[in-house]
């Protein structure tokens, strides 16, 4: 349960900061909320809606850079926990190893290239991503782990609950660009203007039938395993 | 149930009988009828025929299903050999991509446990293993991926890893704890130079993959295990792990490999351990019984990578199992066999009806004649042989029935009695009889052997005794002939010879038996059979006439007696009532054969005796002395019958001169005219008999009887 603890604090501190950092700079805020659907293929069924990440654009030139939030991603049992991480700019992402072997975390992705090294239980180690973007985050030992730290350039931010419900507050009112995400669904854009009293039921929808799992490349840019086999 | 009475006389044969004594007693051999034996008879070929077919196709059911059992069991055999060698290949093929990773690899040369017991996980997931072990390049143990708390034991003593820290990748089976089998490989983990360690992957052979290969090929699999002792415990089983194969198991101990240590085997360098293998035997064919199915089998090795037998595989089939579909379509057979008995057996019922119902019917005619009643109808009318045997049977009981008529006219008529009680006195016939030179006297011996106990008769050829023979114990009758003829001329004497050889030859009871001709103290005689009954032309002169039924018993007789008479070439000539004696059992018997030419040829019409009474049956042929033929002998009977339903002749006359006048000129009453109980038929029949011109005649006395048969009917 320690995990889930941390995950917590780490959600409310990425949603009070720019709170309160908004709610100092401008006298009105609006809560922005809604409804996240992805299209499956027939016969199955969405459980990973909380991996949705939904974060609203301020049209024009940003306000600058809001601040950055220090998150953990753990890994436990050949497992990213979790998955999926949103945190704006220039924030250090620490994956603490909570199992009992080394792991090797690293990211092959252009702005975000990084590799942790082998560190085994109890420690943690970090990196700090400056560009906004989708990053895929993979160990070394193990294929089969991967997670995505999304980095956004926006205070406005949130992930989608297990039923793909969202609300984000403390927005001021005007223009912005939705944006949704989500590791299979894609991305789903479209302008939204925040009225005063905010919005409230929003629906957006992400397709998911296309989606085609790719077995990624180690951090040598090589199989993980030499030869590419046929089982069953 | 009808008795079969075949045995039984059709037509009494005893001349004394009216009535056939204990006739109506059934001697019987069983008491089935032929319809039953028929029938019988042909379903036990039915049987036979359908119970072989079973028996022979049940047999080669068995020798197929035996061979298919043993197809089947090579089958099976060939496909786990197959199974087992592409499982190992695919667990080699998994060990060595995993083995190659350079994460992996260079946990490897860490050499830390945690790492390799995390890989070995990975390993167990990603080559689809049972468990794996990871030994360093020394052949310690580094990590077992299902044991965390393995310790660091040296495993390169073992082929199997020894093999792989050499560089080659090895494969055998394997043992886990008392009674697990599982397939191993062994591969070298490469590191920078040299080997870094060894990846060893085990597969178990469990009860799934028993089944999958009992789905493959229909044959239950045992995989066992050799436990230190050699003793075979189970591993695995499509046949579950009940007490029976557990003590199959143990029944069949398996001979540990007495070889030596086959080569190790080494995937990819050739297999030649596998060939070794099939040495692997058992004492005996394998039998195994559960439940009610027995199997057979036979069983296979698993050996170590270094050649030891651990364990192996029994493949089990039952016959049972292969004689299934056929057990299935013998049992339609059966039913079909059963159905087709239930046809063939009411068809040959029917049809053994069929051919019995006029067996039946004659057998039920004979039965009551055999009783003495003659008044079945047959009604038999088929074409086959029953046919025949029904019209023989019909014109059995018709002669029968005339035959009782003459019987039952004779005994109301009185005739016959009278005629045993009271025979004329020798006196009183001789008198009227033309006095002869020599005469006996009843009460002398005569030829010395011949005792004259009665006088009979006097007629036209001389005078008849009724004498006992004593030389043999028989009464006979002794008929002295006229000797005046004979010694005037010696050439008849000789023609009289050669008739009565002739007539001797002639044995039917409807004929007087001829015995003997001789000469004693002068006197030319010739002694026959003694016939116990009335002359015709005394039982007409007495009655007046004879009824149609009786007259036509007379008229089949007389004809019976010509026709063996003329098949032998004799011709009687001299047919008359006189010369027709009637018994009282309506048995009548011809006389005088042989006799007819004692005189006449030399006397001719003129001849002193010869009257009207004896011209009158003579054809106008043979008195006119042309060449005589058997037809003469028709026209005599023809004019017998005549009289005997009229009670006349055709012609009367009171002279032989008249008599042959009206022979030329006249046409007699048809019987009919004078009697119109007489059918039209048989008064015709009769007109033509008696016809002067013989070729209007029935040829012979076999067509006469014929005729006279049909005129009846
Ligand atoms: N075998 C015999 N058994 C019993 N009686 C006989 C036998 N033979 C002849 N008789 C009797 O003797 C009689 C005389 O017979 P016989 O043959 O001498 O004279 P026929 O028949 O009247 O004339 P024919 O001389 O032309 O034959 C017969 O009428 C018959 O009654
Ligand atoms: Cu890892
Ligand atoms: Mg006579």
């Amino acid at each position: 349960m320690l995990f889930t603890l941390t995950w917590r604090g780490a959600v409310g501190t990425a949603v009070a900061l720019p709170w309160l950092f908004a709610a100092w700079f401008t006298p009105s805020r609006a809560n922005v909320g809604g409804r996240i659907t992805i299209l499956e293929r027939p016969g199955a069924k969405t459980t990973d809606l909380a991996n949705a990440v939904v974060y609203l654009e301020p049209a024009g030139l940003g306000r600058g850079n809001p601040a950055p939030t220090p998150v953990e991603i753990v890994m436990q049992s050949r497992q990213f926990i979790p998955r999926v991480r949103v945190v704006t700019a220039g924030s250090t992402v620490l994956f603490p190893n909570q199992d009992p072997f080394r792991h090797n975390v690293f990211s092959n992705t252009g702005p975000a290239m990084f590799d942790l090294g082998l560190y085994g239980r109890g420690d943690s180690k970090g990196a700090t991503l400056r560009k906004a973007g989708a990053f895929p985050i993979f160990c070394n030992i193990h294929a089969r782990m991967s997670a995505f730290v999304l980095v956004v350039p926006t205070p406005f931010f949130t992930q989608a609950n297990a039923d793909g419900r969202f609300t984000i507050s403390g927005v001021p009112p005007g223009s912005y660009t939705l944006r949704v995400w989500h590791d299979r669904g894609g991305e789903h854009t479209r302008p939204l203007n925040v009225p005063s009293d905010g919005v409230t039921e929003l629906e957006a929808s992400l397709d998911a039938r296309g989606y085609k799992s790719v077995q990624h490349k180690n951090k040598f840019g090589q199989p993980y395993s030499p030869a590419g086999r046929d089982r069953y | 149930m009808i008795a079969i009475s075949g045995t039984q006389p059709a037509v009494p044969q005893r001349t004394g009988a009216t009535n056939l004594p204990a006739a109506s007693e059934t001697p019987s051999h069983s008491n089935l009828s032929l319809a039953w034996k028929i029938f019988l008879a042909s379903a036990a070929v039915i049987f036979t025929v359908l119970g072989g077919t079973l028996l022979l196709t049940t047999l080669s059911a068995r020798r197929t299903a035996d061979q298919g059992v043993a197809r089947g069991l090579d089958q099976t055999r060939r496909l786990v050999t197959v199974l087992l060698e592409g499982r190992e290949r695919e667990l080699a093929s998994g060990a060595l991509v995993f083995a190659q990773g350079p994460a992996f690899r260079a946990l490897v040369i860490d050499k830390r446990p945690e790492d390799l017991l995390d890989q070995g996980m990975e390993a167990v997931q990603q080559i689809g293993a049972s468990w794996v072990q990871i030994t360093d390049a020394e052949g310690v143990r580094l990590a077992k991926s299902d044991e965390p708390t393995a310790s660091q034991d040296t495993l390169a003593g073992s082929v199997l890893i020894g093999s792989a820290l050499e560089g080659k990748v090895a494969a055998g089976a394997g043992i886990a704890g008392d009674s697990a089998i599982f397939q191993a490989v062994a591969v070298p983990i490469p590191g920078v130079t040299q080997v870094a360690g060894v990846l060893m992957a085990a597969l178990l052979i469990d009860s799934a993959l028993a089944v999958s290969i009992k789905e493959a090929t229909a044959s239950n699999i045992i995989f066992f295990v050799l436990d230190r002792d050699g003793k075979p415990r189970l591993a695995a089983s499509t046949l579950g792990r009940g007490p029976a194969i557990a003590e199959f198991l143990a029944r069949h101990e398996v001979a540990k490999s007495t070889e030596p240590t086959a080569p190790t085997k080494v995937l990819g360098t050739g297999d030649t351990a596998r060939s070794s293998a099939t040495g692997f035997a058992t004492r005996s064919p394998m039998k195994l019984s559960l439940g009610d199915t027995s199997y057979v089998g036979n069983a296979q090795p698993l050996r170590s990578a270094g050649g030891d037998i651990l364990g192996g595989v029994i493949a089990l089939r039952s016959r049972d199992l292969e004689m299934a579909p056929f057990v299935e379509f013998r049992r339609r057979i059966f039913i079909a066999a059963v159905l087709g008995m239930a046809l063939a057996s009411a068809l040959s019922y029917l049809l053994a009806h069929r051919i019995t119902r006029p067996i039946i019917t004659l057998v039920d005619a004979t039965q009551r004649v055999a009783d003495g009643d003659y008044s079945a109808e047959v009604t038999v009318r088929t074409r086959d042989e029953i046919g025949t045997l029904a019209s023989a049977v019909r014109t059995m009981l018709m002669a029968l029935r005339e035959k009782q008529a003459l019987v039952d006219f004779l005994s109301t008529s009185g005739v016959a009695t009278e005629r045993t009680n009271n025979p004329p006195t020798p006196r009183a016939r001789l008198s009227s009889a033309t006095p002869s030179s020599s005469e006996l006297l009843p009460g002398i011996m005569f030829a010395g052997r011949y005792e004259i106990t009665d006088l009979l008769g006097a007629g036209g050829a001389g005078v008849v005794y009724k004498a006992f023979d004593q030389e043999l114990g028989e009464v006979i009758a002794i008929k002295t002939l006229r000797t005046e003829t004979m010694s005037e001329d010696p050439a008849a004497l000789e023609r009289l010879k050669s008739e009565i050889r002739l007539a001797r030859r002639i044995s039917h009871r409807n004929v007087v038996r001829t015995h003997d001709f001789g000469e004693a103290e002068g006197v030319y005689f010739l002694t026959m059979e003694f016939v116990a009954g009335t002359p015709l032309d005394q039982l007409i002169a007495r009655t007046g006439r004879i009824p149609v039924a009786g007259t036509l018993s007379i008229a089949t007789q007389i004809c019976r007696a010509l026709e063996v008479a003329h098949e032998q070439g004799i011709i009687h000539r001299d047919i008359k009532p006189q010369n027709l004696m009637v018994q009282p059992d309506g048995v009548l018997k011809v006389m005088d054969f042989g006799l007819a030419r004692l005189e006449r040829r030399t006397e001719g019409l003129t001849r002193v005796g010869m009257v009207v009474g004896t011209l009158a049956y003579m054809s106008p042929e043979q008195l006119l002395d042309e060449n005589v033929d058997a037809r003469a002998d028709l026209y005599a009977a023809g004019v017998v019958l005549y009289e005997c339903l009229t009670g006349r002749r055709p012609l009367e006359a009171d002279s032989p001169a008249v008599f042959i006048g009206k022979l030329l000129a006249d046409t007699p009453p048809s019987p009919r005219e004078l009697n119109g109980e007489v059918p039209a038929a048989l008064s015709d029949l009769i007109m033509r008999t008696i016809a002067g011109d013989r070729n209007l005649r029935p040829g012979s006395a076999a067509e006469l009887r014929k005729q006279l048969t049909r005129s009846e009917a």
